[in-house]
C-alpha cells in the first residue's frame, strides 16, 4: 500500500527548501544553532531526574494477595539534560530505559524520586497540572504501526495537539499541518490519507510530526528506528538530527542499537536492570568505556566490516539478564561480570565521578583519554 | 572444492493476495559448499525468508506456490519431492531455526519431548537414548544444568536459552545444511554474540553448511563467507564477504552501507537510500531498485539487470567471483586496499 | 502559548533571505492544502468494504437481508391479503399459484376512521396499526385497489393466508431481532467499557457480577418471569401502563445478550487501551472523554458490529423457541416462530400440512443462514486491521 511518492524525493535534508527553524509560530528563538557536542556545557538545564525508581506491584499468585513482589523496572536513575542536548540512553531490553521515559513524561507513575522540568517538579503531577508541561516535553514511539490511531487521517492526527491545546484556528491549523509534514519529508499532499496507507518509515515520520506540532522543548525517542529496515533507519535518524539542530530541540535518544545511539548522542547513559552504570560524553564511553558492562556490550555489537570483525576479541558474557523483580545485594552486575570480586557482591555501586561518571568498584580512574582496557577495536 | 551440497536454480515464488499476484521470489539462483556460511541479506518484503521456507517445502499454499526452479539436494530436486519424502529430510539432513523461537517450539510438551521426538523419529533411537543424548545436546549449547532443566517446557526458558534450544533441536540429527532465519534478531546483543559464537563452534565442529538470513550487516561480516544481496525478490549482488564489503558495486549494497552507523567510527554522516522500501505489488518496471537509485538511467527501465560480472572485480578468480546486477555499477576503486564505506 | 493572528510577521523572524523564501513556503502550504483536499484515504471502513465485496456469499446476504427488511417496512403497501381475517372456508389450502391474483379484497378507506386522538386503530383484518402502516395501507388501496395475491404458500388452519402472514411475521421477528440486539448493545458496551477502561477493583466487581450472572440459566429464568407476568391481573396492571408482551420480551432478551457484549467490549478496550496510540494520546494532553470517543470507540466498532450480526440470529432464534413454546408473541401478533408453532399443533398422523411448517422454518432458517454469513464476511473483512500491508 505505501505510495514510493508519499515522501517527497531526495535523500532528507538535500539542500531543499524548508521552513524556519521555529516554525509558523515564532516561538524562542533556537539557542544558537551550534549546540553541538561542545558547547552544551553553558546551556540551561532542561530536565533533571534524581533517583528515579519506578516499582511495579505484582502479585504471583494466591487469592488473597500473598507473595507480593515488585518489579524494580527503574531503580533509581539520575541524569540531566541541557538545552540543545541529546542524550542517549542504551541497554537491553528490560533494562527500564522505556519506562524511564514514561516515568519522565508521567504516563507511568514514579514510585520514587525527582523529576525537574526547569527546576518545577512534575513528579507526582496530576493530569491536569501536568497539562501545560506536554506541551515542552513530547515522544516518539518505537511501533510506527501501533502508534498511530488506525482509524484517523493523518492530517487529524498531526492536527490532534494543536487542538487539544487550542492552538490558532481551523484553517492555521490545516496550514500547520501541511507545513509540518513537509517539515518531517512527507508529501502533505496526502493528508487526508490513514496510517495503514503508509510504510513503516513514513508513519514514524508522522508520529515525528505529531510530536513536533506543538513546538516542544524536549522530545523523547523511544526506539525510533528500531523497528524500521535499515535503509529507512538511516532516513529517520538524519530527520531527527537535522530537527534538532533546526528547531534547537534537546533529545532523549532510546536504542539497545550502540552504533546508532553512538551517531546521535551527546553524551551517552548505560542503563542495567533499572540503573545506569555509565553516563559519560558519547566519545569517551566509546573509546573508552569504563564499566564491564559496557566493555562487554559494545564488544558484542558486530560491526559492518569483516577485516574488523576477524581481529576483535569478543568479551561474552556469560548468563542472562537476571530478573528485575528480586531486590540485589551489591552491584546488579555481579553474577554476570568478568571482573567480579567479593565486595561486588556486597556493595552497591553508586554513579561516581565528574564527567565520566561509572557505578563499579573497579572502575579504573577517570581519565582525560586513557587508552582503556576494553577499547572499541578498529576505527 | 567438492561438488556444492545445495544448488538452487531459478526459483520462483509466488503469493495471490488481495491485489494480485505477488512474486515474492523471482528467479534467484545460488549454491552452498559443505561447511561454509552463506549469507543472503535483504530487508523486509525482500523473499529472503520466503526462498528458503521454499526449498524447504514450508510455503504456506495457498496463497503462496513455487512456480519454477530446482533445489539439488545430494542428487534430489527438493522441490519436486512429496511431502513425505520432504519430511524425512527436513529436519534430519537439513534443518532450520527461526527468529522467534516460540513459533517453533510447542508450548504444550517439554523441551525434552521436543527434542527426543526428531531423535527417536529421524535417528531411530530408544527413548532412553534420545533423552541421554538430548541432554547431552543441550549441554553442548550451554545451557545449565541441562539434565533438569529439560523437563521444562519452553516459556521457562528465556529468550536466548529458548533458541539455544532450536538450536539444540536443530542439529541433533547431525544436518548438512542449516537454514537460519535471523537466527538473533529477536535477542539482545550480548545474547546474541553468545548464540553467534556457538553456531561457529557447532560449524567448526560438525561441518554443517549454514544459510545465515538476515538484515543485519554486522552479522553478516562477521560470521558469514559469502553474501547475497537480496531486493525485491531478486539477488542484487554475490560476493566473498570481504569483497562485497570492501568493493560493494550494486548501488543498494552500497546504499546499505552507507545507511549504518559504525560503532568504531564518530561523526560520519549517513547517507540514506531515498524512498522506501520495495512494494512487490507495484514494483517498477526493469530494475526494481531503479526508483530509489541515484545512478538509474532510462536504460534501467526497459530491461531487468541480469547478475553478472565484470572482470575488474573477480577477485583470485576464486569461485566466489563478485556478481551484480547492475548496468551502472559503483567502480572499482583502483588502489585495492582502503576500503570505501 | 502566543497564537499569533497573522502568519508573516513570525516569518520575519529568520534572516532576510529566509524570510523570502517562507513566505513562497506558506502560499505554497497553501496550494498543497488545496491540492490535498482532493485526496483522499482509504478508511479502515472503506478498505472493508472493499473486501467484503469481493465475498460473493456475504454480499449475497446483505442484499438478501437488505430485501427483507425493505419488504418487511413496506408490507402494508404490497398486495397481500389481511394476515388477519379468518375465512373458515378456506382451511387448510395448500399452496397453488393460481389464482395468482383476485379482485377480492374486501377493505375501504371507510372501515377505519382517522381518529387523531388515537395513535393506533384497529383495521378489519389487519389489526391494531400505527401511523405509518396506515399511510402505507391507504396507498396500497390506492394503488392497487381490491386486487390482492391469490394464496400462494396455502391457508391455515382458520384459511388466513400464508405468504400474508409470512409477511407480517418478518415484521415482529426482525423488530424482536434488531430491538433486543440494541437494548443488549447499549448495555453492555457501556458497561464492559467501563469496567475495561477503569480497570483495577471496578472492573473486577462489575465483571464478578457478570460471571454471577452468567452462572444463572436463563433460559429458566425467562419462562418463569413470563409466566409470571402472563399472569391475568398482573398482565392488566402493566398493560394499563402500555407494557404488552413484546416489551417484556425486548428488556428480557435484551438483559440476557449483554452479558457476552460487555465481556467482548471489556476485552477489546483492555486491549486497546495498552495499544500505543493512547498512549500517545495521552502524551499530548487528550483528555479522558477524547481518549475514549476519539480513540478507543471508533476502534471497537468493528468488533461490535461482527458482534451484533450474530447476536441478531441468536436473538430471533431465542423469540422463535419461546414463540414456539407459547412464550413470546402472543396472538393474534404473529411471528414466524408461533407460525411454526401453529403448523406443529396441526400435524396429525393422518394429515400433515407442511406448508405451515416449511415456509415459516425456511424464513427463519434463510435469514439466520444470511445474518451469519454476514457475520463471517464482516469479521473476515474487518480483522486484517493493522496487518494490511
Amino acid at each position: 500500500m505505501s505510495d514510493p511518492q508519499a515522501v517527497s524525493p531526495g535523500p532528507v535534508g538535500s539542500g531543499r527548501t524548508r521552513a524556519p527553524g521555529p516554525g509558523l509560530e515564532g516561538s524562542t528563538p533556537a539557542p544558537e544553532g551550534g549546540a553541538e557536542r561542545a558547547g552544551v556545557g553553558q546551556a540551561e538545564v532542561l530536565l533533571e531526574v534524581h533517583n528515579l525508581q519506578v516499582h511495579f506491584p505484582f502479585s504471583s499468585g494466591g487469592w488473597f494477595g500473598q507473595g507480593r513482589g515488585v518489579v524494580r523496572a527503574v531503580d533509581g536513575v539520575s541524569f540531566s539534560l541541557r538545552s540543545g542536548e541529546t542524550l542517549g540512553l542504551v541497554g537491553e531490553s528490560g533494562c527500564g530505559k522505556s519506562t524511564t521515559a514514561r516515568a519522565i513524561l508521567n504516563l507511568v507513575p514514579p514510585t520514587g524520586g525527582q523529576v525537574l522540568w526547569r527546576g518545577r517538579r512534575i513528579d507526582r503531577l496530576a493530569e491536569r497540572e501536568m497539562f501545560p508541561f506536554r506541551r515542552e516535553m513530547q515522544i516518539i514511539f518505537q511501533d510506527p504501526f501501533a502508534s498511530l490511531n488506525p482509524r484517523m487521517t493523518v492530517g487529524d492526527i498531526v492536527a490532534e495537539p494543536m487542538k487539544i491545546f487550542r492552538l490558532y484556528d481551523r484553517r492555521r491549523r490545516q496550514l500547520e499541518v501541511v507545513r509540518l509534514l513537509d517539515q518531517v519529508g512527507l508529501n502533505p499532499r496526502y493528508l487526508n490519507r490513514y496510517p495503514h496507507e503508509f510504510s513503516g518509515g513514513q508513519r514514524q515520520r508522522v508520529g515525528i510530526a505529531r510530536a513536533l506540532a506543538v513546538n516542544p522543548k524536549l522530545i523523547l525517542c523511544d526506539e525510533p528506528v528500531s523497528a524500521l529496515d535499515v535503509s529507512i533507519q538511516a532516513q529517520v535518524i538524519n530527520l531527527l538530527m537535522e530537527l534538532k539542530r533546526e528547531l534547537g530541540l534537546s533529545l532523549i535518544f532510546i536504542a539497545h542499537d550502540l552504533s546508532v545511539v553512538r551517531h546521535i548522542s551527546d553524551r551517552v547513559g548505560v542503563m542495567y536492570l533499572g540503573r545506569l552504570v555509565e553516563l559519560a560524553p558519547a566519545e569517551d564511553l566509546y573509546r573508552n568505556p569504563r564499566h564491564p558492562y559496557t566493555q562487554a556490550l559494545l564488544s558484542a555489537a558486530p560491526i559492518p566490516d569483516p577485516v574488523v570483525e576477524r581481529q576483535r576479541r569478543r568479551i561474552v558474557l556469560t548468563g542472562d539478564v537476571p530478573s528485575p523483580d528480586e531486590a540485589h545485594e551489591g552491584c546488579a552486575f555481579a553474577d554476570r561480570c568478568p571482573i567480579v570480586e567479593f565486595d561486588c557482591l556486597r556493595i552497591s555501586p553508586i554513579l561516581q565521578g565528574a564527567r565520566h561518571r561509572v557505578a563499579c568498584l573497579k572502575a579504573g580512574p577517570e581519565t582525560g583519554n586513557g587508552e582503556g582496557q576494553g577499547e572499541v577495536s578498529g576505527g | 572444492m567438492a561438488a556444492p551440497l545445495l544448488s538452487v536454480t531459478d526459483l520462483a515464488v509466488e503469493f495471490s493476495t488481495d491485489e494480485g499476484k505477488l512474486r515474492a521470489v523471482d528467479g534467484i539462483s545460488y549454491s552452498l559448499n559443505p561447511g561454509e556460511t552463506l549469507g543472503i541479506v535483504g530487508e523486509s518484503g525482500s523473499g529472503k525468508s520466503v526462498s528458503s521456507l521454499a526449498i524447504l517445502g514450508l510455503v504456506p499454499y495457498p496463497p503462496g506456490r513455487v512456480t519454477s526452479g530446482a533445489a539439488r539436494f545430494d542428487g534430489v530436486d527438493l522441490l519436486k519431492l512429496r511431502p513425505r519424502e520432504m519430511s524425512r529430510i527436513r529436519g534430519r539432513r537439513i534443518s532450520m531455526i527461526f527468529q522467534d523461537p516460540m513459533t517453533a517450539l510447542n508450548p504444550f510438551l517439554t523441551v525434552e519431548r521436543q527434542l527426543t521426538e526428531v531423535t527417536q523419529r529421524h535417528l531411530g533411537l530408544s527413548r532412553q537414548r534420545a533423552q541421554r543424548y538430548a541432554i547431552e545436546m543441550l549441554e553442548r549449547v550451554g545451557i545449565p544444568s541441562a539434565g533438569r532443566r529439560i523437563f521444562d517446557y519452553p516459556h521457562q526458558f528465556s529468550g536466548g536459552m529458548r533458541q539455544r534450544v532450536m538450536i539444540a533441536m536443530a542439529l541433533s540429527c547431525k544436518p548438512q545444511i542449516l537454514f537460519a532465519d535471523e537466527p538473533t534478531t529477536a535477542l539482545d546483543v550480548t545474547i546474541q554474540a553468545q548464540i553467534l559464537e556457538l553456531l561457529g563452534e557447532l560449524q567448526r565442529a560438525e561441518g554443517t553448511a549454514i544459510v545465515l538470513i538476515t538484515h543485519d550487516l554486522g552479522v553478516v561480516a562477521g560470521v558469514c563467507q559469502r553474501v547475497n544481496v537480496m531486493y525485491a525478490g531478486r539477488f542484487v549482488e554475490e560476493a566473498n564477504v570481504d569483497d562485497l564489503f570492501a568493493r560493494p558495486r550494486h548501488p543498494y549494497t552500497v546504499g546499505l552501507l552507507h545507511s549504518i552507523p559504525r560503532l568504531d567510527r564518530a561523526g560520519e554522516a549517513l547517507t540514506p537510500i531515498p524512498g522506501q522500501p520495495p512494494n512487490l505489488a507495484a514494483l517498477p518496471s526493469g530494475c526494481a531498485f531503479r526508483d530509489r537509485c541515484l545512478r538509474a538511467s532510462e536504460m534501467c527501465g526497459q530491461a531487468v539487470p541480469p547478475l553478472t560480472a565484470d572482470g575488474k572485480s573477480t577477485r583470485d578468480g576464486v569461485k566466489g567471483g563478485q556478481r551484480f546486477a547492475c548496468f551502472h555499477p559503483h567502480p572499482v576503486p583502483e588502489p585495492a586496499g582502503a576500503p570505501t564505506p | 502559548m502566543a497564537a499569533n493572528p497573522t502568519l508573516h510577521p513570525d516569518l520575519m523572524t529568520g534572516s532576510g533571505g529566509r524570510s523570502r523564501a517562507a513566505e513562497g513556503g506558506v502560499e505554497r502550504y497553501e496550494a498543497l492544502l488545496r491540492e490535498a483536499q482532493s485526496i483522499r484515504g482509504i478508511s479502515l471502513a472503506r478498505d472493508a468494504w472493499r473486501r467484503l465485496r469481493r465475498n460473493r456469499i456475504a454480499i449475497g446476504s446483505l442484499g438478501f437481508l437488505t430485501l427483507l427488511g425493505v419488504l418487511a417496512i413496506f408490507t402494508p403497501f404490497l398486495p397481500l391479503q389481511p394476515p388477519r381475517t379468518v375465512k373458515l372456508l378456506r382451511q387448510y389450502q395448500p399452496p397453488s399459484l393460481w389464482p395468482l391474483f383476485e379482485e377480492s379484497l374486501s377493505l375501504t378507506t371507510e372501515d377505519w376512521a382517522d381518529d387523531p386522538t388515537r395513535s393506533r386503530t384497529v383495521v378489519e383484518g389487519f389489526g391494531e396499526l400505527g401511523g405509518a402502516s396506515r399511510l402505507l395501507l391507504r396507498a396500497r388501496l390506492a394503488a392497487f385497489g381490491n386486487w390482492q395475491i391469490g394464496s400462494i404458500c396455502g391457508t391455515d388452519n382458520l384459511g388466513r393466508d400464508v405468504m400474508s402472514r409470512l409477511f407480517w411475521g418478518a415484521r415482529v421477528s426482525l423488530l424482536v431481532g434488531l430491538v433486543a440486539t440494541c437494548v443488549s448493545l447499549v448495555i453492555g458496551v457501556a458497561y464492559g467499557a467501563v469496567a475495561g477502561y477503569l480497570g483495577g477493583w471496578v472492573d473486577n466487581l462489575m465483571m464478578r457480577i457478570v460471571d454471577m450472572l452468567y452462572s444463572i440459566p436463563f433460559i429458566f429464568v425467562v419462562i418463569f418471569v413470563i409466566t409470571i407476568l402472563s399472569e391475568p391481573s398482573l398482565r392488566g396492571a402493566l398493560e394499563s401502563y402500555g407494557i404488552d408482551r413484546l416489551v417484556i420480551f425486548f428488556v428480557v432478551v435484551g438483559a440476557i445478550y449483554w452479558l457476552t457484549m460487555a465481556r467482548v467490549v471489556r476485552g477489546q478496550v483492555i486491549s486497546l487501551k495498552q495499544n500505543q496510540f493512547v498512549e500517545a494520546a495521552r502524551a499530548i494532553g487528550a483528555s479522558r472523554t477524547r481518549i475514549i470517543f476519539r480513540h478507543l470507540v471508533p476502534n471497537l466498532l468493528s468488533v461490535v458490529i461482527v458482534y451484533l450480526t450474530l447476536t441478531i440470529p441468536s436473538v430471533m432464534l431465542f423469540e422463535a423457541f419461546l414463540s414456539f413454546l407459547g412464550l413470546g408473541v402472543e396472538r393474534p401478533d404473529v411471528s414466524w416462530g408461533l407460525m411454526a408453532n401453529e403448523g406443529i399443533k396441526v400435524i396429525t398422523p393422518v394429515k400433515t400440512y407442511w406448508w405451515l411448517v416449511i415456509f415459516p422454518s425456511l424464513a427463519l432458517g434463510v435469514t439466520l443462514f444470511s445474518l451469519n454469513f454476514l457475520g463471517d464476511g464482516l469479521r473476515d473483512a474487518l480483522d486484517p486491521r493493522l496487518k494490511h500491508r
